[in-house]
């Protein structure tokens, strides 16, 4: 039963809260409390990686600045191909727009 | 960095060029390449990361116009970097997966610890690397660099609740990797 219990605890994210039952048994299960203090120790572990800072490779930004295009303002953070597709489906849209107004009048002259 | 003698204020070297001036943008690219490079690293592995480094450092120049300073100069790279990545991570796939050990030291620490250190890390860096590209990017993002549940949602464009699931499932597998190694 108690192993049932511990897999349960694992399974609830660290950020989430736990109901009453499963924190009771977490505070006092050896086992559930060497499982958060690995996980505490990973977490510092992972964290400490966050203020380390590789070097980049020679010429990285000489590459960089010999390629630099034109300045256009896009949004950098949207894939070109959701660019690309915006850009003809505004295209596809006034098309669609346009045949349909041009349909509608068609049909009411003959009305 | 100088510039004629002077050192130029960061505000100053955004304004220039967010105004297109390609000089001063390359004093920003001399400033922020490392930070850039080292995501990018994590992200995708040190075989693609001088791509998407360069891709990312490209789109920003590009989008330069649209930087209004909402947020630090780096976090909005960061941004840029993470999404270049997330883009190219087919590409990242079809790599094998690469190994951080021997970059992940601190350099920092003293010779007796950093030998520790390193060993520590690499074991980090190989079960890092061993996660699926979507669970890596929520791992890194959130216990490495502390970016909120939000903030990576937002830029991996997944919810909040699939950022935390993955991040658990992330923990459990890295976890689960370093018991087996240690």
């Amino acid at each position: 039963m108690s192993n049932v219990i511990c897999r349960l605890v694992s399974m609830v994210p660290a950020d989430m809260p736990l109901n009453r039952v499963l924190e009771a048994h977490r505070d006092q299960c050896p086992r559930c409390q060497a499982d958060v203090a690995r996980s505490t120790g990973m977490s510092r572990e992972l964290s400490a990686m966050g203020g380390e800072t590789l070097r980049a490779p020679e010429g990285l930004a000489t590459t960089v600045m010999s390629r630099l295009p034109e300045q256009d303002g896009s949004d950098p953070r949207r894939p070109l191909v959701v660019r690309i597709a915006v850009r003809y489906s505004v295209a596809a849209v006034i098309g669609v727009a346009t045949v349909a107004a041009l349909m509608a009048r068609a049909l009411s002259r003959r009305e | 960095m100088t510039w004629g003698g002077v050192q130029r204020d960061e505000a100053e070297l955004i304004d220039a060029a967010r105004s297109g001036d390609s000089d001063a943008f390359g004093q920003l690219v001399w400033r922020y390449r490392d930070s850039v490079y080292t995501l990018a690293v994590r992200l995708v592995g040190p075989d693609l990361a001088p791509d998407v480094a360069q891709e990312a450092l490209i789109r920003a120049w590009r989008a330069m116009p649209r930087f209004r300073g909402e947020a630090a100069l780096g976090t909005w790279l960061h941004r840029i970097t993470v999404n270049t990545a997330w883009t190219l991570r087919k590409r990242a796939s079809r790599h094998d997966a690469q190994q951080l050990d021997e970059m992940l030291i601190d350099p920092s620490t003293g010779p007796e610890r950093a030998g520790e250190l390193a060993e520590v890390r690499a074991e980090l860096g190989s079960a890092i690397n061993q996660l699926s590209p979507g669970q890596r990017a929520v791992l890194v993002l959130r216990d490495v660099y502390g970016w909120s549940h939000a903030e990576v949602g937002r830029e991996l464009g997944i919810t909040q609740t699939t950022a935390k699931v993955r991040l658990h499932r992330a923990r459990k597998r890295v976890r689960a990797i370093l018991g087996e190694t240690r």
